[in-house]
């Protein structure tokens, strides 16, 4: 019989090993076992890298950068203090987040959906990330705790706006895999439902989101004194806002296939979905960034027209226009790499059928 | 992009004007290059046929390397990279006892892997070709010093 390892030290490794892996990790130790001191020192070596491959398959750098940037930006509510009070919670929630994607369980079809319940944990790891960091800074480091502001307003903004980030984008692991390979009509037909699905609600909650910057602005309007730069500025961003939502909902929606048809017809109306998306993910900058990028233009400028020295203003506001442009970019430019990819696929596939 | 052949007939995709404005083009990605321990692994695939998985690919990767102790999780990350490259594929296999009835992943070359080891294989060749004239075909006995260029 062959020896197995101590079940406590089994059931520490297997903690450790991300679940994705867990199954075929775990297995390939258990063979390799000969001492208690070879297990652990065999585990604690391929740790560390296996973690990291699965950090790096999980990983969505302009999803998690946009998350990033708008933390810092509600956690630094306070001008004046020091910029670290805001950053150093920001990176302990961000890592913490890369870690949950890394961690978590993988899906069991390509696309599949969100759960609330999962978006909600990952809020519920973030904002713990953060409240941690607050009980950390009390007890040894005062002068690092975050100001009453972004607690009180800035992280319930932020898990807001995190629980619909999450929501609208697919499980990190759920994109089907890089080879061609034949598919069924099962699994074809499981893989588009899980596509259509995915792609609808994440079109509702970029309109929803629209609808409620266009909400803000009318609000921002009615609340804020009615000088013509704060007109402008709303007046301009409700229109960007409007504009986004009209373009998703007149060009972007997705016609799901139909049920009965044959193979090669399911193909070509899935393979025309994905093309959609695709062409959305190349024009994202004229549909989506530089309508919603003219409203901070126009206060930004309009900020600067008033200084004596614009340009410091000018210059932070475009720096931040490049960071959230390159994020948004990158984020979309990945989208499309793996539509282009998952189209190829299916080119192989039908010349195989 | 080429629209879809059908042969029983069907839809062929129709590009909507709207999308062309500002339209970002990218190319399709050239073959990838693989890496020296990229190399290993894939032959270590090869190698073990039917039977690649883990611990097997590991110890195929140890003697193809020479003296070299390689780390698991190397081997891991490296079979990892290669599959998100298309290069390999994997699979579950069924739970043994031997390892405390957990499944072993398989992995195998696919088509696009194949044809990068291929291209590394011929480029290595044309190396020892090259080594061989510059230094003579004594290049690969262990005690073997390479004459300098005058």
């Amino acid at each position: 019989m062959h020896p197995r390892p101590p079940v406590v030290i089994e059931s520490i490794v297997r903690l450790l090993v991300p679940p994705a892996s867990r199954e075929h990790v775990m297995g390939d130790l258990s063979e390799r076992y000969r001492s208690p001191r070879q297990y652990l020192l065999d585990a604690f070596r391929s740790l560390p890298l296996i973690i990291a491959s699965r950090v790096r398959r999980t990983l969505n750098i302009g999803r998690l950068g946009v998350v990033a940037v708008t933390l810092f930006m509600l956690l630094s509510a306070n001008r004046g203090s020091n910029w670290l009070v805001a950053a150093l919670p920001t990176l302990l929630a961000t890592a913490t987040l890369i870690l949950r994607d890394a961690y978590r369980a993988p899906a069991s079809t390509p696309f599949a959906a969100t759960e609330s319940r999962l978006a909600a944990i990952d809020v519920g790891v973030a904002a713990g990330a953060i409240f941690l960091w607050q009980a950390g800074a009390s007890l040894f480091a005062p002068q690092w705790l975050l100001p009453a502001r972004a607690l009180s307003v800035g992280i319930p903004v932020f898990c807001v706006l995190l629980f619909f980030v999450r929501l609208q984008a697919p499980q990190p692991t759920a994109w089907p895999r890089a080879s061609a390979r034949a598919v069924s009509v099962d699994e074809l037909m499981t893989e588009v439902r899980g596509f259509e699905a995915v792609s609808q609600r994440a079109i509702r909650i970029e309109i929803g989101a629209a609808f409620v910057l266009v909400a803000g602005c009318v609000v921002s309007l009615w609340a804020m004194p009615p000088t013509l730069l704060a007109t402008a500025f709303n007046a301009v961003t409700a229109g960007g806002a409007l504009f986004v939502a009209w373009f998703l909902h007149r060009h972007a929606r997705i016609e799901p296939v139909r049920q009965g048809l044959e193979f090669v017809q399911s193909l070509a109306s899935y393979r025309r979905n994905l093309e959609l998306q695709l062409r959305r993910a190349h024009t994202v900058l004229w549909w989506y960034l530089a309508p919603l990028s003219c409203g901070p233009a126009v206060l930004m400028f309009g900020i600067a027209h008033e200084l004596a020295n614009p340009w410091p203003i000018v210059m932070r506001g475009v720096a931040g226009f490049a960071v959230i442009w390159g994020l948004v970019l990158y984020m979309y430019r990945r989208s499309a790499e793996k539509l282009r990819r998952r189209i190829e696929q299916l080119d192989a596939t039908a010349q195989k059928s | 992009m080429r629209p879809l052949q059908c042969p029983k007939g069907g839809h062929i995709s129709r590009v909507d004007s709207h999308f062309y404005f500002l339209y970002i083009v990218y190319q399709m990605a050239p073959q990838p290059s693989l890496g020296q321990f990229e190399q290993l692994v894939l032959t270590a695939i090869l190698q073990c046929g039917r039977k690649a998985y883990g611990v097997t690919i590991h110890e195929a990767v140890e003697t193809l390397s020479g003296a070299r102790s390689v780390s698991l999780g190397a081997v891991y990350a490296t079979l990892d990279r290669l599959e998100d490259k298309g290069l390999i594929s994997s699979w579950l296999a069924d739970p043994t006892p031997e390892r405390g009835g957990r499944s072993k992943r398989h992995y195998r070359l696919e088509s696009d892997g194949e044809r990068a080891l291929r291209e590394s294989a011929l480029t290595a060749r044309r190396m020892c070709a090259a080594l061989e004239e510059a230094w003579g075909r004594g290049i690969w006995s262990a005690k073997c010093t390479p004459a300098r260029q005058s």
